[in-house]
């Protein structure tokens, strides 16, 4: 299960001088979800509060989006959406073949999945399990792609990247990347750095890897490769993701110009 | 459509005595700030607000006012602003403006800010009864959390009619400026100085 730092509430002369100075980042939001499932852990969220999420976007006119298509917007080949959200699935978690996927599809939504290659296994028999969470099988990483969603890359086992040498750190991201696009019909363009560390000679690593962008928590920007994510946790209600995706009206008007 | 307001500001204009003020410029002071004393009470319509606002000159070259901006789709906006006449030379003067708001009411996917704007205006009236104006203002909104702060600037120009009479026209148009995009704003509206 992967964590995320929380950001410390600013002071309120900090924000207001932010307001002021015109350079905040903002960006498409970026949910991001681990684990489907009736487990306990506050990373993992239950189906049924999965559900209300993705009712309360779709109720809200939110499409969902892959990051590929927020980078085509920034790089103007593709316009966003009026209200895009994405969605991102950490870790390749079994519930995201079982629990995430037929949401999706019923609701007509999609997500990105960032994938562990090295948990992948080939058949159900040797489904790798790490405690109570079963990880996908190549074959439903593939049925994930299939159903036109985005898979990314999360390294091969999943190991905080700052404390490896130069090669392991090479070979976590640039094999991971190789193997997923061996299985998966769909080149693997980005990446989610595992426990959303992000060290610059880790982001070089990835850019130079050939990745076109990465996601890190809520620590991040809108940088292509330390794009921020909004943390999901247990006990998320569908009204406080209302106040997670709410913006002003400044930002709601602008962004429709 | 502006001749027929130009019309009926003429005609209303008529039946009212000049405010009894100091006022050598009506364009200017039809711009802001009101001169001490004098009161005007605006209203315009444009995007992204509509609104109504009532200014009150205390000192010279300062006054305050408070008003209401409405959002067409939903939600308003009270505000309260204080305009600052930094200096006036002939037919020009430069203005600094400060602007707060809070956005109440309700509306989906909007989230309830308090707002500030920081506006530089460069007004300029070579005829008495016609001034315009260019300005430059940096806005901020925010609900003192991080997801919800954010910056804009606003570029707007505009012109200011004041006949003899208590009335004038207002009109501006602009670009508010974003981190995501820019979007034009604009509006027109008339002013009732008293």
């Amino acid at each position: 299960m992967i964590g995320s730092r929380r950001v410390p509430r600013p002071q309120t002369a900090l924000l207001l001088c932010a307001a002021l100075c015109a350079a905040c980042g903002e960006g498409v939001p970026i949910l991001m979800y681990h684990s489907v499932s009736d487990g306990g852990e506050p990373l993992t969220v239950t189906p049924d509060e999965l559900d209300a999420h993705l009712d309360f976007l779709r109720s809200q006119g939110f499409e969902t989006i892959t990051l590929r298509e927020v980078l085509d917007a920034h790089d103007g080949a593709g316009k966003l959406p009026r209200h895009p959200v994405v969605l991102t699935f950490d870790d390749g978690y079994q519930d995201a073949a079982t629990q995430v996927l037929p949401r999706l599809l019923a609701r007509g939504q999609k997500a990105s999945f960032f994938i562990v290659s090295g948990f992948c296994a080939r058949d159900e028999a040797s489904r790798v399990t790490h405690g109570p969470h079963g990880y996908l099988t190549w074959a439903e990483v593939r049925a994930l792609a299939d159903a036109g969603m985005e898979i990314g890359s999360h390294t091969v086992s999943h190991r905080q990247l700052a404390g490896l040498h130069k090669a392991e750190l090479r070979a976590e991201i640039e094999q991971s990347r190789a193997a997923l696009q061996a299985y998966v019909d769909q080149r693997i363009d980005f990446f989610a750095y595992p426990f959303n560390d992000q060290r610059q000679w880790v982001r070089r690593a990835v850019e130079k890897a050939g990745y076109r962008g990465a996601v890190v928590g809520a620590h991040g920007n809108t940088d292509p490769f330390t794009l921020q994510r909004l943390t999901m946790h247990r006990g998320i209600s569908a009204a406080d993701l209302r106040s997670m995706l709410s913006e002003s009206w400044e930002t709601s008007y602008t962004e429709g110009g | 459509m502006i001749a027929a307001l130009l019309a009926a500001a003429a005609a209303v204009s008529a039946s009212f005595e000049p405010p009894a003020v100091d006022d050598p410029s009506p364009a200017l002071a039809a711009l802001g700030p009101q001169p001490a004393g004098a009161t005007a009470l605006t209203a315009r319509a444009g995007r992204p607000f509509h609104g109504i606002r009532l200014d009150h000159g205390f000192w010279d070259g300062i006054d305050l006012g408070l008003g209401l901006d409405v959002w067409p789709e939903g939600f308003y906006r009270p505000t309260a602003q204080v305009r600052v006449r930094a200096f006036r030379a002939g037919p020009a003067q430069l203005t600094v403006r400060g602007t707060l708001g809070r956005v109440l009411g309700s509306i989906g996917g909007l989230v309830r800010t308090t707002d500030g704007e920081l506006a530089l205006q460069l007004g300029f009236a070579p005829f008495a009864p016609l001034g315009a104006f260019a300005e430059v203002s940096v806005l901020g909104a925010t609900d003192f959390t991080r997801e919800h702060t954010a910056g804009f600037t606003q570029v707007q120009g505009g012109l200011a009619f004041a006949p003899p009479g208590p009335l004038s026209l207002l009109a501006s148009a602009g670009v508010l400026q974003g981190a995501r995009g820019a979007r034009a704003v604009g509006s027109g509206g008339m002013a009732f100085r008293f």
